[in-house]
């Protein structure tokens, strides 16, 4: 996959976290579909991002893409022409004095190298995200500064500083092959419309024969191929020139034919050291490049936690309907104090007898009938207990036991035969049978719907 | 379609069922009232796991009439093979008539299947009127089980389970106002045990249950840290209209400052209570505090929102590129005093005209801007006290029963960071804290260090 397929897998990849909120359900479906790639987190995000593309419309990419390789392109053509143009100063030659091979080695080859070496440097302290060295003196540091002013221009997209440095590293290497291009198309095309001559001149005591045996250093990675390419003694031994006495020598004219023999060997030092070389760090930063893209995708925060989404089961325990809410009533139904003498029928609801007979010996009361209601007997047995009821009744009920409405239908029962009943409520022995008032005002509440029912203190 | 497991929490009303359901499910929406009669319709609260029904917690109404129920079924002295059915007949026959809604609603899913879990109050004592329902139950054949629900302080369980154990499998006490994860938990390992077709089912549903749990905890922590290490390196800004800041535009910037520190605290608070799904949580406690003496503010000016030593170098750099430029065209004859002659040019440039440069205008706009910028807190107890608050209200939240709904009540001043902080952490805390306030960006891998430190504390709490 080229660098710019996934420059721009990426971009829509970070578009789609910058403006799609994470959605912990959704990102669960989608980690469910792929869920063979959990153990390969980037090639999941990648999927995810697959999956998601035809919603990326948000996504500008194509058009980043597109400006970065436009203004790439620009600046190959503009760089192009400066080679050219630096390449056809290089070898003017007038006729009055051969070029100095020395002047264009250092421009086209010795520049070249230490701008490679530079570039080294810069590729190896670019190893972390967080290499402030780096980002200071990168131009896309003090770009971003420059748009911090200017909110407007600002694009829709910053670049992690890393993969923008390795951007701006490869791009480097096109635009040092552009120029280095520009220098070579100039030889040639001078070399095959001119004659040239070349020669070399030092203040260095450089012998020929020194000379020789570093140029012979120098054209190994091409002699193999090309013997001509690299220059001989004898081309080495008169080719070398004086500027004192403001002439060239009869003696140097006369090689003349052999002097244009040099082209060969700064073609080809221009096309290795400068071209080749900078082809190979083209590759190894299209390599890193890619590597920072990769690395970027799981930095990113909102990464951290989408994988956290695709791969987190979603455990859910609460209702999915809503309950309606209640609304709370506070009713009340007629009081009176106790009046034990006046007591002469009790029954016991849900009351067993002992408990029962300490009640009443309790609140000495002392009725004439007892019964007991509710608890384990048959509806048969409640209907006696009814039908044998005379006079008006006091029911003892305990007071932590809400009133179901099996109790409900007792007291509608019993209404038919008495015009008033009695509640009398009891608490628990350990509170001295003395009822909790939020649960007497729970038995007001439910008896409400009944007039001739007065509640016992 | 794979019968899963389903149980039905029943008994008489206003003994605790909501509550219990409540608590098990984790879900604070269920309604709780001292009126009895809350629930009229059963309400299930499914374990989903991406969408899977694990297992399914049925809330269901209180019996209201057993006895009618009853006496429909022992009226032809059914055999007990043949009450089952009866139980059937009587559903269908009353599925329309009011009188018997509540007893249809809780029947219908035991008599689906579902298996039973009896709630009663054991802090009253044990009443005849069970025995009704208890009978009923029994008559359905489904697994069992009862629940003691302690709700007051009083204690009748003993002689509740005296009765219980004749009706069901399983008696146990649980009382879901206190119950903490693992009571919970403790109870499923019981109810698993109900039916043994149910038994792997619900045991796994434990063990995603644990590591649900476990990983809300995690994220809790990361929530904690991502809050504390978001304060401690606050910076606010306002842009100056004059060349000096004014008292007043201090004090606005200074109340900014805490607004927002406050506001940090206060959405971390939230994140966690809806991490734990507690939704309707109140809970009082003072507001952070932030003493104006840990507060400093400081004036700067930016150029292309450059400082003046970062003018200084662009300065520098581009007047030393555009020299080279120079040294290049005259093929370097020039000995690079172009390049030298460039940067010096362009770096006093820039530092001398500084102050100049700030005023010019581009598309109307000034490039140099003046501000005041306050923050981070100075003060090396900031983090703790943030560290100490934010541990409090974890507890409070990790522990807190869903069925619970009174307003909690945060002590701050209550130091729970000392009991769980030994000299070894407060070290590494110490480093981490340093760490954040001096970088200009904090690094994933040291907040992640820092998150590993609270999550060991959040598990001892």
């Amino acid at each position: 996959m080229s660098h710019n397929s996934r420059l721009k897998n990426y971009i829509d990849y970070i578009c789609l976290l910058k403006y799609q909120e994470l959605d912990k359900e959704k990102n669960r479906l989608d980690g469910i579909k792929l869920k063979h790639l959990k153990a390969f987190p980037l090639k999941q995000l990648k999927a995810w991002s697959t999956l998601h593309s035809p919603s990326t419309n948000q996504s500008n990419s194509a058009n980043i893409i597109k400006g970065i390789n436009t203004v790439t392109v620009i600046l190959i053509f503009i760089i192009f022409l400066a080679g050219l143009s630096v390449g056809y100063g290089l070898i003017s030659y007038s006729g009055q004095e051969p070029i100095n091979i020395f002047h264009f080695l250092f421009v086209g080859v010795l520049f070249p190298l230490f701008t490679l070496f530079l570039n080294i440097i810069a590729m190896v302290k670019n190893k972390s995200v967080h290499s402030e060295f780096l980002l200071k003196i990168s131009p896309a540091y003090w770009l971003d500064k420059l748009l911090e002013t200017f909110p407007s221009f600002r694009i829709n997209f910053i670049f992690e500083p890393l993969i923008l440095n390795w951007l701006i590293l490869n791009r480097i290497q096109l635009l040092t092959i552009s120029f280095l291009s520009g220098i070579l198309i100039s030889l040639i095309a001078i070399v095959i419309s001119k004659d040239l001559a070349f020669g070399w001149s030092s203040t260095l005591s450089i012998s020929p024969k020194e000379l020789y045996d570093f140029f012979q250093i120098v054209s190994l990675p091409w002699d193999w191929l090309c013997h001509c390419g690299s220059p001989s003694l004898e081309l080495i031994q008169k080719s070398q020139f004086f500027r004192l006495g403001g002439k060239l020598s009869k003696e140097y004219i006369s090689h003349a034919q052999l002097l244009g023999n040099w082209w060969q060997f700064l073609a080809f030092a221009i096309i290795f050291w400068g071209i080749f070389s900078r082809v190979v760090l083209l590759f190894i930063t299209k390599y890193f490049l890619n590597r920072a893209i990769d690395k970027s995708y799981l930095q990113n925060e909102k990464s951290k936690a989408l994988l956290h989404n695709l791969n987190t089961q979603i455990v859910k325990t609460q209702a999915d309907t809503k309950e309606n809410v209640l609304s709370k009533n506070n009713n009340f139904i007629n009081t009176k104090d106790i009046d034990s003498s006046d007591i002469s029928t009790v029954i016991g609801w849900n009351i067993d007898k002992n408990r029962l007979d300490i009640v009443l010996d309790y609140q000495n009361i002392k009725p004439k009938f007892t019964f007991l209601a509710g608890g384990n007997n048959t509806l048969e047995e409640d209907n006696k207990i009814l039908h044998s009821i005379k006079e008006e009744p006091t029911i003892i009920i305990k007071s932590w036991e809400p009133p179901t409405d099996e109790f409900l239908d007792f007291i509608e029962e019993l209404s038919r035969k008495t015009k008033k009943i009695d509640i009398l409520p009891i608490g628990t022995s350990h509170n001295s049978y003395i009822p909790a008032e939020k649960d007497i005002k729970i038995w007001h509440n439910k008896l409400k719907k009944f007039q001739n029912i007065w509640m016992l203190p | 379609m794979k019968d899963i497991p389903r149980f039905a929490v029943v008994g008489h009303p206003n003994k605790g069922k909501s509550s219990i359901v409540s608590a098990l499910a984790q879900d604070d929406s269920v309604q709780i009232s001292d009126i009895p009669g809350t629930t009229k319709k059963i309400r299930v609260f499914p374990l989903k796991v991406d969408n899977r029904v694990i297992y399914e917690l049925i809330d269901t109404p209180g019996f209201q009439r057993a006895r009618s129920v009853l006496s429909y079924i022992n009226k032809e002295g059914l055999s007990a093979h043949e009450k089952f059915e009866r139980i059937n007949k009587f559903i269908n026959e009353n599925r329309n008539n009011p009188k018997f809604n509540d007893e249809i609603e809780l029947l219908e899913p035991i008599m689906q299947g579902a298996g039973i879990i009896y709630v009663v109050d054991g802090s009253k004592p044990y009443g005849l009127e069970y025995e009704p329902q208890m009978e009923i139950l029994r008559y359905t054949g489904r697994a069992s089980m009862a629940l003691i629900n302690m709700i007051g302080d009083e204690d009748y369980s003993i002689l509740w389970k005296n009765a219980l154990n004749q009706y069901f499998k399983i008696v146990k006490t649980y009382n879901p106002l206190k119950a903490k994860f693992s009571d919970n938990i403790e109870l499923l390992e019981a109810v698993s045990y109900l039916n043994e077709k149910w038994t792997k089912e619900v045991k796994d549903s434990i063990l995603i249950l644990k590591a649900n749990h476990e990983g809300k905890i995690e994220t809790t922590a990361l929530v904690i840290a991502q809050n504390i290490v978001n304060s401690i390196t606050l910076t606010q800004k306002i842009h100056l209209k004059g060349k000096e800041a004014t008292k007043k535009e201090k004090e606005l910037l200074k109340q900014q400052y805490k607004n927002k520190l406050i506001s940090l605290e206060l959405k971390t608070q939230k994140d966690i209570e809806k991490l734990w799904h507690h939704n309707i949580l109140q809970i009082e406690q003072d507001e952070l505090n932030i003493l104006d003496n840990s507060l400093f503010s400081k004036q700067s000016q930016s150029i292309f929102g450059l400082s003046k030593n970062l003018l200084f170098l662009t300065g520098l750099t581009s007047g030393g590129l555009a020299g080279a430029g120079v040294d290049m065209a005259v093929g370097g004859s020039s000995l690079m005093a172009g390049s030298i002659i460039g940067a010096a040019i362009g770096g006093t440039g820039a530092v001398f005209g500084y102050d100049k440069l700030a005023d010019i205008k581009i598309l109307g706009q000034k490039i140099g801007k003046k501000e005041l910028k306050i923050g981070p807190v100075k003060n090396i107890n900031f983090p703790y006290i943030l560290l100490n608050r934010s541990l409090l209200y974890a507890k409070i939240i990790i522990n807190r029963s869903h069925a619970l709904r009174e307003k909690e009540f945060l002590k701050s001043n209550e130091n729970i960071s000392e009991q769980f902080i030994d000299s070894k952490t407060r070290k590494k805390l110490e480093k981490l804290h340093i760490k954040f306030r001096k970088s200009s960006e904090v690094k994933h891998q040291d907040i992640e260090d820092y998150k590993l430190i609270i999550l060991d504390i959040l598990k001892m709490i």
